[in-house]
């Protein structure tokens, strides 16, 4: 990305946001990145970000990986954005596939955590709502239970059943084809 | 290769009554996992000091997710997977049954491919997954699913014919079956009752809106059944929240409906020549064997037609099919059956 310089110089003369996670650090992030999370965009549009944003839900360990998305995820926005109207359509299909790819490869990488870490990060992204990890994340535990049996999937995720066994024999008799 | 084409996807029409009661929020969840809209008057009302440590030991297992959230990822499922992750525990349960009790499944699904065999059992469907590589049985209500006919499926219902001619449509997914209106309440079949007041045999007329072409003709149950059906569809009915089955039906390739709860057919003359169907805001488009779209406005009580395209062609050689292109127009598609000419006739 070529442009990257320039965007970080564009980003330093932009308005900064700064995130308080729930063990008191503070994070200095641009308003592009913050604004990726539908909640700090409505914060920041009612003017309720001065003194900085207490997010007490959400730790600076998972706070900086999310950050972290969120940098990516906002630096390519704004890039395709930049592209599309300095470069002709096939060269912008271009740039938009290698954004793409990279971007791919920047989820896979940021998805190889353990599983406490992912969920903390599903909560985060609920919870700042971030459409992008959110489904991301959800995508990363739907596709760890495809195939799975109900006993495999309680073992993987430490899940107690607390179902009564009438409401098991009730699934049980609706598609009992789904277990066999 | 009929087998092969019908063969049913298993999305389901899950229309069932809503029940809120059975939505399980769990207040904690709710406030750990605030929504937007509250966030502020959260702030407002300052830090918790004791929520982060609940955090902590909430996390690390999945039934900490709260409902909106297992509901994106159960959403994400197929549906073996759906009803298996459906029965982990009560919060992966209340997320099952707010998708499938309020509509909110949305997932498309792999196409599986339907069939039955003489050594899985009269009443047994086997649906083999594409994307599992494995078979699924499914037990179906009587009468056996071998005996009939498979003349439809939509929005994973398959619509069958058994062998008295009667129609049921089956959702292969949850066993249930529903009734539709008797053959005998279709425009152009009599019954012809035997001493002891069954149906023996059947009179079909043939004439289409606009004709009438021959004498009817007696026919036995079973030759009829192949000749009577050739098409149906079973669409969502937006007016009602419940569903509208259409039957393209013969002599000539006529149309009917009903709605759900109706006790006969609805025919829908004059026109003949049907070969398929799409339903789309109130509106049943049906396509010709030359090329013609009527427009059945079925959203009031009255239908009204509108003939939206004319003959486009002479001949009749194709399988047609409409279909809704992704800019809101329609397209039709002609698949040329290449017959060569000494074998026909």
């Amino acid at each position: 990305m070529a442009s990257a310089g320039s965007g970080d110089e564009k980003a330093a003369a932009a308005a900064m946001i700064t995130l308080i996670s729930s063990d008191n650090e503070k994070f200095e992030v641009t308003e592009a990145t913050a604004t990726l999370s539908q909640t700090i965009r409505h914060m920041i549009e009612d003017g309720c970000t001065d003194g900085g944003v207490p997010l007490p839900n959400v730790t600076s360990k998972i706070l900086a990986r999310v950050i972290e998305y969120c940098k990516k995820h906002a630096t390519a926005a704004a890039g395709e954005e930049g592209s599309s109207s300095s470069f002709s359509d096939a060269a912008f299909l271009e740039v938009d596939r290698a954004f793409l790819e990279e971007l791919e490869e920047f989820d896979d990488a940021f998805l190889e955590v353990d599983r406490a870490t992912l969920f903390d990060l599903i909560l985060a992204a609920n919870y700042l709502d971030i459409k992008g990890l959110l489904n991301l994340t959800c995508q990363k535990v739907a596709d760890s239970v495809k195939g799975k049996t109900p006993e495999q999937i309680r073992e993987m995720y430490n899940i107690v059943n607390d179902l009564t066994p009438e409401e098991e024999a009730e699934i049980r008799r609706e598609t009992q084809w789904a277990f066999e | 290769m009929e087998a092969c084409s019908r063969a049913g996807t298993t999305s389901s029409l899950w229309a069932q009554a809503i029940n809120l009661s059975r939505l399980v929020f769990r207040f904690l969840l709710e406030l750990l996992c605030l929504r937007p809209t509250l966030l502020k008057e959260f702030k407002i009302r300052a830090q918790v000091d004791s929520l982060p440590m609940e955090l902590e030991t909430l996390v690390g297992t999945l039934p900490g997710l709260p409902l909106d959230v297992l509901e994106v990822i159960l959403g994400s499922l197929e549906i073996p997977d759906l009803i298996r992750a459906g029965s982990i525990c009560c919060s992966w349960r209340a997320a099952y049954t707010s998708l499938r009790d309020l509509g909110r499944y949305k997932q498309s699904q792999t196409p599986c491919l339907f069939y039955s065999s003489k050594s899985a059992g009269n009443n047994v469907a086997c649906l083999y997954s594409l994307v599992e590589k494995r078979v699924y049985k499914l037990t179906l209500p009587e009468p056996p699913i071998r005996s009939r006919i498979l003349i439809g499926s939509s929005n994973g219902w398959l619509i069958t014919a058994d062998e008295r001619l009667e129609l049921l449509l089956v959702n292969p997914v949850t066993g249930e079956q529903i009734a539709l209106p008797s053959v005998v309440t279709i425009e152009h079949v009599k019954p012809i009752f035997d001493g002891s007041g069954d149906i023996q045999k059947f009179e079909l007329s043939y004439y289409t809106g606009e004709k009438v072409y021959r004498e009817p003709e007696i026919h036995d149950r079973n030759d009829l059944r192949e000749e009577l059906y050739f098409k149906a569809f079973l669409f969502p009915d937006l007016s009602s929240g419940s569903y509208i089955a259409v039957l393209i039906h013969h002599p000539y390739y006529q149309l009917s409906f009903a709605r759900a709860g109706d006790d006969k057919w609805t025919w829908l003359p004059p026109n003949s020549g049907y070969r398929d169907c799409m339903y789309m805001d109130g509106v049943l488009y049906a396509l010709t064997n030359l090329g013609e779209i009527d427009a059945f406005d079925l959203s009031g009580s009255t239908v009204t037609r509108t003939v939206i395209v004319g003959k486009v062609k002479d001949y009749i050689y194709e399988s047609m099919y409409i279909i809704p292109s992704p800019w809101g127009g329609l397209l039709q598609v002609w698949r040329i059956v290449d017959i060569p000419r000494h074998e026909v006739g």
